[in-house]
């Protein structure tokens, strides 16, 4: 099956296409939703309540755009609305308002994909949902203040301060590198 | 720089983590199931709507169509039962005419050579089905009447006999018909019948006549003779005309033009639930999914009284009164975990001569709770319809369509419903923050088939639609919900008037 042929099937309810969807962007979706939650049983919880919504939102889906993109954006929501039941997005938000603005460009080339996903793991929440929202998604600031409920001046704050973190975290590593 | 950061995004942004999927397919295929079956309703429904609206529409198209040519059918129908009885009774006319003229040589030749005075003309009639000519009376002082069932006319006045077993002699403007125009056709021919054999009765005065056999219909034979030659023509016979009967009729009904009736119904409809975003926010759309999730569409059960007026077109109007349930499953099956701490034992050292040291200290204590709650959410109306019709059918089977408004007089909530911080909030004792009190106009349209179970009690069956044209929430609400429902109604009316 084709992604067109996949999508028409799923919206129909073949359960062996709803099947064969889950076990082609699981994977995929499981890294989107790793990036925005620490702990692996959450980030699984999220995922299956993403497919919940892919399936019952398809018939939605009017085939304009990227499928990709589609469930990646259902798969963030899902992530935020989580991070928003636990209040841990809007607890982190408020602290940064006032902070530095002056970006250095970030230079993660030596690491791979897995070893980035830790780093931005372990950012702080809000900070995570900003850096991946912007840095790896390509919302806007202003479309990220809307979603998260902060000023785009406070986004903007949070991603710098986020990619500061995650530089003074990959120095440490490459620190750690050469002294091995 | 920026290639590379791109490839880079791409790269992330494509990124595959290994999942379990068998085990994640098996956390969400009971809800899987759940969505499949959720939009198999959904298809039935619209299915079902378009089933209805086409039934409705081409219900509505065919009375429009053929709802008044069906009289005009009717109409010439009649019409040419006319032309087909004129063109009989013309060609009835020109046998009797001939018969007449024939008669009338015969008759003349016989008046001549038996000196008859057709003035005193006696006729005996035979109320069994048969005519006698008294040709031997010559005198006209013996001019008589046979009163055994015997009819006599006086032939210098237009009389009628009238063969309904007693003889009496009617004048010409007591003309009573009491048989349509087929059986004038066959007094026609047996007049012609019997005015021949009347005539040739009078040729020849011996011979018997021939029995004359009436259809058993009859019961007024028109003759009418002139004052010197017996000449019978076209009957005067005053057609019945549609109109009048129809005045008759109305005359005789009990209420006229109108007829009242009162009806009890009672009716199931699937639920059709639109739920969106009131404000575009974070939040809202958080609640929506968590309702979305968290509820089930089941039926909507109503029950009403309803006075009916219909006119004798067929149009109609009722209003009265309706209480309608609408009905939703709430389900809430989550599990939190709540940790605290408690002071208990933290370290227990056991010493080399047995004996123990036990330490004291705060320990963590995590609670597991599991909530699996199922609530039926309610919504109760109380609506006035106001409800216009148009009926056609035949016998006691009737087709009818019907549209209006309900006017809602008060929507009471009850159950419970999820909000955005994951807590139950109550739709009853907190109707104020979801729900309006009352919900405006619904639109109602739909068909019915009535078939009368006897001589004013009907039963009726009912397919509808009703579209709320309102949000049931507040507007401060972050959601709006709006119903339609899509059902079949069976009613008992009894009926006043025709």
């Amino acid at each position: 099956l084709n992604e067109k042929q996949l999508i028409t099937a799923c919206k129909k309810g073949i359960k062996t296409a709803q099947y064969e969807l889950v076990k082609r962007y699981s994977g995929m979706l499981m890294s989107v939703c790793r990036r925005y939650v620490k702990d692996e049983p959450t980030a699984k919880d999220i995922l299956q309540e993403s497919l919940i919504r892919i399936f019952k939102n398809i018939d939605s889906y009017k085939n304009i755009g990227s499928f990709e993109g589609w469930i990646r954006k259902i798969t963030v929501r899902c992530a935020l609305g989580y991070l928003d039941k636990k209040h841990v997005r809007r607890e982190s938000s408020v602290a940064d308002i006032n902070s530095d603005e002056t970006t250095e460009p970030l230079a993660l080339d030596n690491l791979g994909v897995e070893d980035i996903i830790k780093l931005v793991q372990d950012l702080p929440p809000g900070f995570r949902s900003v850096f991946n929202l912007n840095a790896i998604e390509g919302y806007s600031h202003k479309e990220i203040g809307k979603m998260l409920g902060i000023t785009e001046s406070a986004s903007r704050s949070q991603l710098t301060r986020a990619r500061k973190l995650l530089q003074k975290k990959y120095t440490e590593i490459n620190l750690k590198y050469k002294s091995a | 720089m920026k290639e590379g950061n791109k490839n880079r995004k791409e790269e992330i942004l494509s990124h595959h983590t290994e999942v379990n999927v068998d085990e994640i397919w098996a956390a969400i295929e009971p809800q899987v199931d759940l969505i499949n079956a959720e939009k198999k309703r959904k298809k039935r429904f619209l299915i079902f709507f378009l089933f209805g609206a086409a039934l409705l529409a081409s219900s509505a198209l065919y009375l429009w169509q053929y709802g008044n040519e069906g009289i005009v059918e009717n109409i010439e129908i009649e019409s040419h039962n006319g032309i087909a009885n004129k063109k009989e009774e013309t060609t009835l006319q020109e046998k009797e005419k001939q018969s007449t003229q024939k008669s009338q040589n015969i008759d003349n030749q016989s008046l001549e050579n038996k000196n008859l005075n057709t003035n005193d003309e006696l006729i005996n009639t035979n109320i069994k089905d048969k005519v006698n000519a008294n040709t031997n009376s010559k005198n006209p002082s013996e001019s008589a009447i046979n009163s055994n069932k015997q009819a006599a006319l006086d032939v210098n006045s237009n009389y009628f006999i009238k063969l309904d077993g007693k003889g009496e002699i009617l004048p010409n403007n007591d003309l009573i018909i009491q048989q349509a125009n087929t059986t004038t056709t066959k007094i026609i021919e047996e007049k012609a019948a019997t005015e021949k054999e009347f005539s040739l009765a009078e040729k020849s005065a011996s011979t018997p006549p021939k029995p004359l056999t009436l259809s058993p219909q009859i019961s007024t034979l028109h003759l009418r003779l002139p004052n010197s030659i017996p000449e019978i023509g076209e009957p005067d016979i005053p057609r019945k005309e549609k109109g009048n009967n129809d005045n008759e009729d109305e005359s005789q009904l009990p209420g006229g033009k109108l007829s009242f009736a009162v009806s009890a119904n009672t009716g199931i409809s699937f639920i059709n639930r639109g739920l969106a975003i009131n404000t575009d926010s974070e939040a809202a759309f958080a609640t929506l999914s968590l309702r979305r999730e968290s509820e089930t569409l089941l039926e909507a059960i109503h029950y009403g009284v309803r006075g009916k007026l219909t006119h004798k077109s067929g149009f109609s109007f009722s209003t009265g009164t309706q209480y309608t349930v609408m009905t939703e499953r709430y389900n809430n099956n989550k599990i939190e975990v709540a940790s605290d701490s408690i002071e208990g034992i933290v370290k227990r050292i056991v010493q080399f001569n047995g004996d123990t040291l036990d330490i004291a200290g705060t320990l963590p204590r995590t609670t597991t709770y599991d909530y699996e709650k199922e609530i039926y959410n309610r919504y109760r109306m109380i609506d006035v319809p106001f409800i216009l019709g148009y009926e056609g059918g035949m016998k006691e089977w009737s087709l009818g369509i019907q549209a209006g408004v309900f006017v809602n007089l008060a929507l009471k909530t009850s159950g419970q419903v999820r909000n955005s911080t994951t807590e139950d909030l109550n739709i009853g004792d907190n109707q104020a923050d979801i729900f309006k009190d009352k919900v405006g106009l619904s639109y109602y349209g739909g068909i019915y088939i009535r078939r009368a179970l006897g001589p004013n009690l009907d039963v009726t069956v009912a397919p509808h639609g009703r579209f709320f044209a309102q949000d049931f929430n507040v507007d401060s609400y972050t959601l709006k919900q709006r119903y339609s429902l899509i059902g079949i109604q069976a009613g008992l009316s009894y009926r006043f008037g025709y």
